[in-house]
């Protein structure tokens, strides 16, 4: 049995360890009417247009599988595929870097923006950014800001959220909490030259965006992307996207740089043609996504001339190690997880307090960051993460290459659990309470002896309800009765009332 | 679970207990063949599909074909039937609030049908749902299904 899972692999600084728990951090999301009226509406209209897309294809079921075989060979050869990767980039004209964390890569990409600016004789002050979830976990925006190094996001969504200096809260729609009159307040406040008329309808949003971006990109020297995936035996890069932003930073600028996670690749040029059915379908419910850009290297005389790929570890490897955890390295960004996910519906993206929020960030997360331990004000917020679903299993309905999120997510609370039984050397409440389940299940005779004492129960209890404890178990069931009454317990067992039953029957 | 844990002897008895383990629609409908129990309940119900007999069990629809079987009882359909309650086991006390935000939802959902009672296959969900509504006096009750399959008449909803 490996032990990876659990233990720190990444920096401290970055974007997956947030600042609070997950309880605490909800808490303030569940007060925010507005945010749960924004997302709540949000996933609803995702999932209603995703339910009908899946529907229509029989073969729904069978892409499902070819998507989880493909990610299952890709885990298995993953060094082999790399090296091919960056053998047939290096041979179309392009350059490799390999990054070990998030610091590395951001250290990589800052020096090939300022390499660009001393050769040509001018500081490159600004570059274009296509919507990338690899730089959002390795926070470059940040690093290239240290360096005097503007990044302007292009996707629309990513550029509310920076505009208004906010943080993404959804994988793919990151500004899903926000609606058209808050959008329309930021632009108004935050693009100089927008027209103070502007009203809040989609069309007229879409205009200022694209009349503040249109300059930018005819200016641009550098682009930065991520990329939804990489083709090992052709050396071709891939982005999907919706508005064909992504388009104009893939192609005007004469220098690009593309930093992807390592489990991005892919075998074959064939591979794609299950993905891409699978990502538009579970991301955005369409049928084919607006934007499908394919590069390989550089082609002279046409669109960059210079193509940099950053390769991104940063706990990936020790994730990769772990046979149980290396199922959430399959994740391909779809979001289809965090749209019927009825713990994200209701919370939003920041509560989770890493770039990957949802049902599958709760598992990522713990995976890249580490699971650190401690309790009370020392917890480590990641730890709480893992807890952070009901297990109701949405999210391994939809999930398009079918990771077993509940699964991962329980495997984790008992690595969890067993981590601080090994810390501590008192046991918690938590601890005593299942220990004493344990015993009390561990044979018939005794689990009928544990039924006949919750009887006493009914001394708490009016009206058949219970609505408040004495202490000390007003502590362990506050969170309970602060919302629900229990249920007082019945006068009889079921045990009791069968064997009873059975009795009066046989004597008449 | 037991083979994670190195058990395997524990695991091939978990197995062979797990293959002849029901759910009680499940043997019902699948095993003996019976979609009507000969019940009478004569109430306003409506079906919450848990997560364990929707997601995990796949009981599917045959809860549903033996509560239309019941005599004097009509069904209502639940909005957004298959969203979670929010119980979830220990998350119900580990995020609290989260589990009554969701719970809230399908109490809504539960008292706009007019249903006299809610119904599932599943105890704890029911104790969640059941607890948030007496709370509120809402005049709705949790009742298993299989106590609705047992009415043998009117006074059995007593």
């Amino acid at each position: 049995m490996s032990t990876f899972l659990g233990l720190p692999v990444a920096t401290d600084r970055g974007t997956l360890r947030g600042e609070r728990p997950f309880p605490a951090a909800a808490r303030d999301a569940l007060r925010n009417s507005q945010l749960r009226r924004n997302i709540g509406h949000a996933t609803a209209m995702i999932r209603v247009r995703r339910a009908a897309v899946v529907a229509e294809r029989e073969d729904w079921e069978a892409l499902r599988d070819a998507g989880s075989a493909i990610k299952t060979d890709v885990m298995a050869r993953l060094p082999e595929l790399l090296v091919e990767l960056e053998r047939n980039v290096i041979a179309a004209g392009g350059r490799v870097h390999w990054a070990r964390d998030a610091d590395e890569a951001n250290a990589i990409i800052t020096r090939i923006v300022q390499d660009v600016g001393t050769r040509q004789g001018q500081p490159v002050e600004q570059v274009v950014k296509v919507k990338s979830m690899a730089t959002q976990e390795t926070d470059l925006n940040r690093a290239l800001a240290e360096a005097g190094i503007e990044a302007i996001e292009t996707d629309l969504a990513e550029l509310i959220v920076q505009l208004a200096d906010d943080k993404p809260s959804h994988i793919l729609v990151p500004a899903i909490h926000r609606n058209r009159a808050e959008i329309r307040e930021i632009f108004a406040r935050h693009m100089p030259e927008v027209d103070p008329s502007l009203t809040d309808t989609p069309r007229e949003l879409a205009m200022a965006a694209r009349a503040h971006l249109r300059r930018t990109f005819l200016a641009a020297r550098v682009a930065i992307s991520g990329a939804n995936f990489a083709v090992a035996e052709t050396g071709t890069l891939g982005v999907v996207e919706s508005e064909g932003n992504g388009r104009m930073c893939l192609t005007l600028p004469n220098t690009l740089i593309t930093l992807m996670g390592i489990e991005k690749v892919l075998p074959t040029w064939r591979d794609l043609e299950v993905f891409l059915q699978l990502l538009p379908r579970s991301s955005t419910g369409e049928r084919m996504n607006p934007y499908t850009s394919l590069w390989t290297g550089v082609t002279p005389g046409d669109g960059p001339q210079e193509f940099h790929l950053v390769l991104l570890d940063n706990g990936r490897t020790a994730a990769l190690a772990d046979e149980v955890g290396r199922a959430a390295l399959h994740c391909i960004r779809c979001s289809a997880c965090l749209n019927v996910c009825p713990v994200y519906e209701r919370t939003g993206g920041h509560a989770y307090g890493s770039v990957y929020p949802g049902p599958i960030g709760a598992v990522l997360t713990p995976q890249l960051a580490g699971m650190r331990g401690g309790h009370g004000r020392d917890a480590d917020p990641v730890d709480s993460l893992p807890y952070a679903s009901s297990l109701c299993g949405a999210c391994y309905d939809v999930c398009p290459v079918k990771i077993d999120i509940p699964s991962l997510l329980v495997e984790l609370r008992a690595r969890h659990v067993e981590g601080e039984q090994a810390r501590r050397r008192m046991p918690t409440a938590e601890a005593l309470a299942m220990a004493a389940a344990a015993q009390a299940m561990a044979g018939p005779r005794r689990f009928a002896a544990a039924e006949r004492a919750m009887r006493v129960g009914r001394a708490f209890a009016h009206d058949d309800r219970i609505s408040a404890l004495p202490p000390p178990l007003s502590s362990l069931a506050s969170g309970w009765l602060s919302a629900r009454d229990l249920p007082a317990p019945p006068p009889e067992t079921f045990r009791q009332w069968w064997a009873r039953r059975r009795t009066d029957r046989g004597a008449r | 679970m037991a083979r994670r844990a190195g058990d395997d002897r524990l695991a091939a008895r978990a197995h062979s207990v797990a293959a002849k383990t029901y759910e009680l629609s499940e043997l019902l409908v699948d095993v003996l063949g019976v979609t009507d129990v000969g019940a009478h309940y004569p109430h306003r119900v409506t079906y919450h599909p848990t997560c364990h007999s929707l997601r995990m069990l796949r009981v599917g629809d045959k809860p549903l074909q033996l509560l239309r079987a019941v005599r004097g009882l009509d069904l209502v359909e639940l909005p957004a039937a298959e969203s979670c309650c929010g119980f979830g086991g220990t998350f119900a006390l580990k995020n609290a609030e989260t589990s009554t935000a969701m719970l809230a939802d399908k109490m809504r959902h539960v008292q706009s049908t007019g249903a006299e009672v809610v119904t599932a296959g599943d105890s704890s969900c029911l104790m969640h749902i059941g607890g948030g509504l007496s709370r509120l006096r809402a005049g709705t009750k949790p009742v298993h299904l299989a106590e609705i399959l047992a009415g043998e008449g009117w006074e059995a909803a007593l």
